[in-house]
């Protein structure tokens, strides 16, 4: 498609004319480099703010970062102006709990940008080596939030060399070989600007990419076995280290005690600071670490306690990939033989997960450490048993129009640990704020926390006197009543509705996928007989209401799942939401 | 944890209590030359909501440096032990910082006691005719038991100071306040009057303008005569021709609170500061024929004058006919004219504190106009807005693509108490700021009715702040497709032809629910 004709139809901040990655393997002994090569034209005020300013990172110690940036400007008589190009330790690092000021971050500013200059930016990073050990993967992706008119990638390498490769969209390849070196190119057309949107994919998901890697992933799982397990474990470990470990030899209580006894911090700790964990030891003389760590720590009391542990890899931020390589990483759990076959996983961090891994690495790659080696895996998704469940029971007040009564909610699956992190980050005498925000009630109401949030293996409700507000309008001889329902009651699914309504877009990334269900008992009503609305049945959403003596009931059903839904489920979800809002449904006419 | 989390947490976010303790908080400060030093040391004990696990104290290694003399932990105040070194770090320092000195303290549980010491020397060149001070007496939100802050060697002589409940005492040259659970900042300050102040805030500034303007400067005035001969009109396109091209540099803590670089230096690197942002558009009404001067805002709420907190600069514009009204350079995406918090907004005009003079540019209203369809249940919006309506709907749209505003108005209806659903949207550009800002949204309410009559829930957008705001929101419902219409409290209703109208007359009333006998 034209470059034109894209921009036009597409609308981007911006066009990347040329996008050009180049990975050489080739220079023997001096590791790897990388060069990303771009020219980029910002063709809106936001695309001046995205690029006026980029960032790279890179760890100090192991690679190295070389920049040439400039600027050339369309108006007359300005010319050429050199970026301006700033180091200091990386952002993240300050509220991630994280002292590794080897993390770097290069910040390269272009002075004076306007929409229609060209920017010239190339990247060459020098790996000298790769964390743990000699594992390389690299993956291109051809497209990103804004369009790409010409996307390559080329891999330099010695002809001999093996190198594993994996393609995800439409690429034209071509080989050219000679004695020295073998160069491999993979050539995109023009790419689409792929949106980044709350409740939307992850871009890099939708993304035509290529993924080079020097190893298989059961060779990296046998590598990293090695490094991790047997040189961190094997021998680093004195018995004469005691740990009073309130839980036993429970695997549960031990993974609780580690989450709860170490801190989470981080250092530039040993030659590879984030990846490199420390022995159980080190972690345990410190009582901090990071998930590495651990992970190890658990993994060493779990053997220590006779059961048979394996450390985990996997990824918080994004897909491992098919092919990963030892910077592919940002997590760590251990996994223990379950009953059944299944797989037991306990994250030594997160205490929230019911399932002993987070609800968002559900259908994601994980790679197990295994001294033979083993394949990725994925974290299973059960697709079913997240629940929020709010019963309601009480009286209308009809002069204040407020409905006070008793609630009770439970979650499971994904909502429990969406409330369970949500509560435990608020302290103890400001939680009432918390609840009555998440449940849409009245400041005057009284709602308490049952259970200890943060121990998963305290159970957990939310239970209190509440007001909330009952709309009623006057018609000739009548009053209506429209009852609050899950678009007032649930704070999250009503704000996820709202994010997925709108259909301007196909693909949609429920970001916490629930069922709610809300039971609604309402006694002391207006004198008459009420005129109650028809049931609505449809594909994600019910709601009924009939009289039970002098009692009112509403039972309201609003399923935000799958995470990932289809064309159709989208449709459904979409219709589901706009039900929920539709206040007629929630009528009661006394006349 | 995932982003809808954080942005939940966002929404509902509560302050944590302060349950740790701070014993002694002492801050001591000298000179060296033109270098202020600041010896900053606490003792303190561990509390559930473990704000102590970690120090952090931002500085701008250009001007400032930060070295740790102490940081020791324990079971008890006899019991401390010096924390390990891997457990100092400097990290980029956020917001406000450039970089910050970050000292954790390793599992320090409840009940630990805590001892830290500091030393900042600071050669910023803040402190040209006198060093001054703003020192809050709370330290990560917690008020200290006993606060000492002390000035050595005759630093006091010939300042000022302010600041309830500290007592002052004198030895060998060293003054030192002191205070049991203070409220106040204490403030020290060598500017007895606002004059004095004044000039030092504008002394860079006034040195800039005194030079021959660059060309650049000539070719923006220029640009800024299309809007007429009429110097008002003039004033506020450059305003908006100068905001457009340069963009506000980020004022970071510990900064020179007076620097301004050349005019032209600002031009070419097209960010500035407020104050230099005031420099260069004083200079373009200038070359417009205009006199313009520049006027410090802000201001904290001190009994003595000191920099702190005069951080905004406005320009006072007197045309040739005499007219005169006063621009905010900087204000970012507000309009043209309109000077956020002019209502209790103190400059110090002709060397005294005043307050904003009264102006019809600051007058803020919104109309906001729903035409909903019974039978289908879909929505037109229309918003046009002015004053702090119009800077309140340019924040929320500018620098999002037209994806990203819809699902904002989406969100503000869901914030508001009304979900909605919006399906096409247009707004006016956010960054011309010398045009009002609108915006028209067409979208979806709720599903066709199955019944002749129903309630229904009319949406409303709230805007957080607005109640403290003089000025006036006008909301209206035009509804068709509906014979009768009975709305809740605080709405009348009325007919025009084919539709009914209804009226928030409170114009704050928000979502309004109604009953409505369709036409079928």
């Amino acid at each position: 498609m034209p470059l034109l004709l894209l921009i036009l139809l597409s609308g981007p901040d911006a066009v990347f004319i040329q996008r050009t990655v180049t990975v050489d393997l080739s220079m023997a002994g001096t590791g790897y480099v990388e060069t990303t090569s771009e020219m980029i034209v910002p063709l809106t005020a936001r695309g001046v703010r995205r690029y006026g300013t980029m960032t790279s990172s890179y760890r100090n110690g192991w690679e190295s970062l070389q920049i040439l940036a400039s600027v050339r400007h369309w108006r007359s008589g300005r010319g050429v102006d050199d970026a301006d190009i700033r180091e200091e330790p990386h952002s993240s690092l300050l509220a991630g709990g994280r002292l590794e000021s080897s993390l770097r971050e290069v910040h390269v500013s272009f002075p004076g940008l306007e929409v229609g200059d060209t920017i010239m930016v190339e990247v060459t990073r020098t790996i000298g080596e790769l964390p743990l050990d000699d594992l390389y993967s690299y993956t291109y992706y051809a497209a990103s939030r804004d369009s790409i008119h010409r996307g390559v990638f080329r891999v330099v390498k010695p002809p001999d060399r093996e190198l594993h490769h994996s393609v995800s969209g439409e690429f034209v390849l071509s080989v050219s070989t000679g004695e020295q070196r073998e160069v491999l190119v993979w050539e995109a057309g023009p790419q689409r600007p792929l949106p980044l949107l709350p409740f939307s994919p992850d871009p890099a998901a939708l993304s035509p990419r290529v993924t080079v890697a020097s190893h298989t992933p059961r060779q990296v799982s046998a590598v990293l076995y090695s490094r991790l397990v047997e040189d961190c474990l094997g021998h680093g470990t004195s018995s004469s280290v005691h740990v009073t470990t309130p839980g036993g030899d429970d695997p549960a209580e031990l993974r609780d005690w580690v989450a709860g006894e170490i801190e989470y911090l981080g250092a530039d700790w040993g030659d590879y600071p984030g990846y490199t964990p420390r022995t159980p030891e080190e972690t345990l003389a410190d009582r901090a670490g990071v998930c590495r760590d651990k992970a190890l720590l658990l993994a060493w009391l779990l053997d220590r306690a006779e059961h048979d542990p394996v450390l985990v890899l996997t990824s918080l931020s994004g897909s491992i990939g098919p092919l990963p390589g030892s910077r592919s990483f940002d997590h760590m759990l251990v996994a223990l033989a379950g009953p059944g076959g299944d797989t037991l996983f306990l994250d030594p961090v997160n205490q929230m997960a019911a399932d002993g891994y987070t609800y968002t690495l559900r259908g994601r790659e994980y790679l197990p450490l295994t001294a033979e080696g083993s394949p990725t895996g994925r974290f299973p998704d059960r697709g079913e048993g997240d629940t929020l469940r709010i019963r309601i029971a009480g009286g209308l007040d009809p002069e204040a129009g407020i409905l006070e009564g008793e609630i009770t909610a439970e979650f499971s699956g994904s909502a429990e640990e969406l409330f369970r992190y949500m509560l435990s980050s608020v302290s103890a005498d400001r939680s009432h704020l918390l609840l009555q925000r998440l449940f849409g009630a009245l400041p005057s109401s009284a709602l308490i926390i049952e259970g200890d949030p943060s121990s998963p293996g305290s159970s957990l409700r939310v239970t209190g006197q509440g007001r909330w507000r009952v709309m009623q309008v006057f018609g000739e001889g009548s009053v209506t009543l429209i009852l609050p329902g899950l678009a007032n009651i649930d704070l999250v699914g009503s704000r996820a509705s709202a994010f997925l309504m709108p259909d301007f877009r196909e693909q949609l990334f429920v970001e916490t996928p629930y069922t709610a269900l809300l039971v609604l008992r309402i006694g002391n009503l207006p004198a008459g007989d009420p005129v109650l609305p028809e049931p609505v049945v449809m594909e994600g959403y019910g709601l009924e209401m009939r009289t039970e003596g002098d009692t009112l009931a509403l039972n309201e059903l609003l399923s935000l799942v799958p995470a990932f839904p289809g064309p159709e489920e989208t449709r459904n979800i979409r219709e589901a939401c706009l039900s929920s809002i539709s206040a007629a449904h929630r009528n009661v006419t006394f006349r | 944890m995932t982003r809808p989390v954080h942005l939940l947490l966002a929404l509902v976010s509560t302050l944590v209590s302060s349950e740790s303790v701070v014993d002694l908080y002492s801050v001591a400060l000298s000179m060296e030359g033109d270098t202020l030093v600041r010896v900053m040391e606490f003792t303190g004990v561990q509390g559930s909501d473990r704000l102590l696990s970690r120090i952090s104290r931002g500085f701008d290694p250009s001007i400032q440096s930060v070295s740790l003399e102490t940081a020791h932990m324990g079971t008890s105040s006899e019991d401390l032990h010096r924390i390990p070194s891997w457990s100092v770090d400097t990290l980029t320092g956020g917001s406000s910082w450039r970089r910050s000195l970050v000292t954790a303290f390793p599992n320090l549980r409840e009940g630990m006691a805590v001892h830290y010491r500091i030393t900042v020397r600071d050669w910023s060149g803040n402190w040209s005719r006198g060093a001054w001070a703003v020192l809050s007496p709370r330290l990560k939100g917690i008020v200290p038991d006993s606060c000492v802050f002390s000035f050595s060697d005759g630093m006091m002589e010939g300042m000022v100071w302010s600041g309830e409940g500290y007592r002052i005492s004198s030895r060998g040259g060293v003054t030192r306040f002191t205070a049991r659970n203070p409220s106040e900042p204490l403030v020290v300050t060598p500017f007895t009057d606002h004059r004095g102040l004044e000039e030092f805030l504008l002394s860079a500034a006034k040195s800039v303008l005194a030079k021959p303007f660059p060309p650049d400067l000539r070719e923006a005035a220029l640009q800024a005569t299309s809007a007429g001969a009429d110097g008002y009109a003039q004033s506020m396109r450059a305003r908006t021709l100068l905001c457009n091209s340069i963009s506000p540099e980020r004022v970071m803590n510990g900064r020179r609170v007076n620097g301004c670089r050349e005019l032209q230096e600002i031009l070419d690197s097209r960010r500035a500061t407020p104050l230099e942002m005031a420099a260069v558009y004083t200079a373009v009404c200038r070359e417009l024929g205009m006199e313009a001067k520049i006027i410090p805002a802000g201001g904290g709420n001190f009994d003595v004058p000191v920099p702190s907190d005069w951080n905004r600069y406005l320009v006072r514009i007197t045309s040739s006919e005499g007219d005169s009204w006063f621009v905010e350079p900087s204000a970012y995406l507000s309009p043209a004219s309109w000077i956020p918090g002019a209502d209790s907004l103190r400059i110090i005009l002709g060397g005294e504190p005043a307050e904003m003079p009264r102006s019809a540019a600051s007058v803020s209203r919104c109309r906001e106009v729903w035409r909903v369809d019974a039978l289908s249940g879909t929505f037109r919006l229309e918003l046009d807005c002015r004053g702090w309506f119009d800077m309140s709907l340019r924040r929320r749209t500018a620098g999002l693509s037209e994806e990203e505003v819809v699902l904002s108005l989406a969100e503000w209806g869901w914030l508001s108490g009304r979900t909605l659903v919006p399906d096409t949207l247009f707004h006016g550009d956010p960054f011309a700021l010398d045009e009002p800002m609108v915006l028209t949204a067409e979208g979806r309410l709720w599903e066709p009715p199955v019944t002749d009559q129903f309630a229904e829930v009319l949406p409303a957008l709230l805007r957080p702040g607005a109640d403290s705001v003089q000025g006036s929101l006008e909301r209206q419902w035009r509804i068709s497709g509906a014979s009768r219409a009975w709305p809740g409290e605080g709405a009348a209703v009325r007919r025009e032809g084919d539709l009914l109208v209804l009226q928030d007359s409170s114009g704050s009333a928000g979502a309004l629910p109604v009953l409505l006998k369709v036409l079928r």
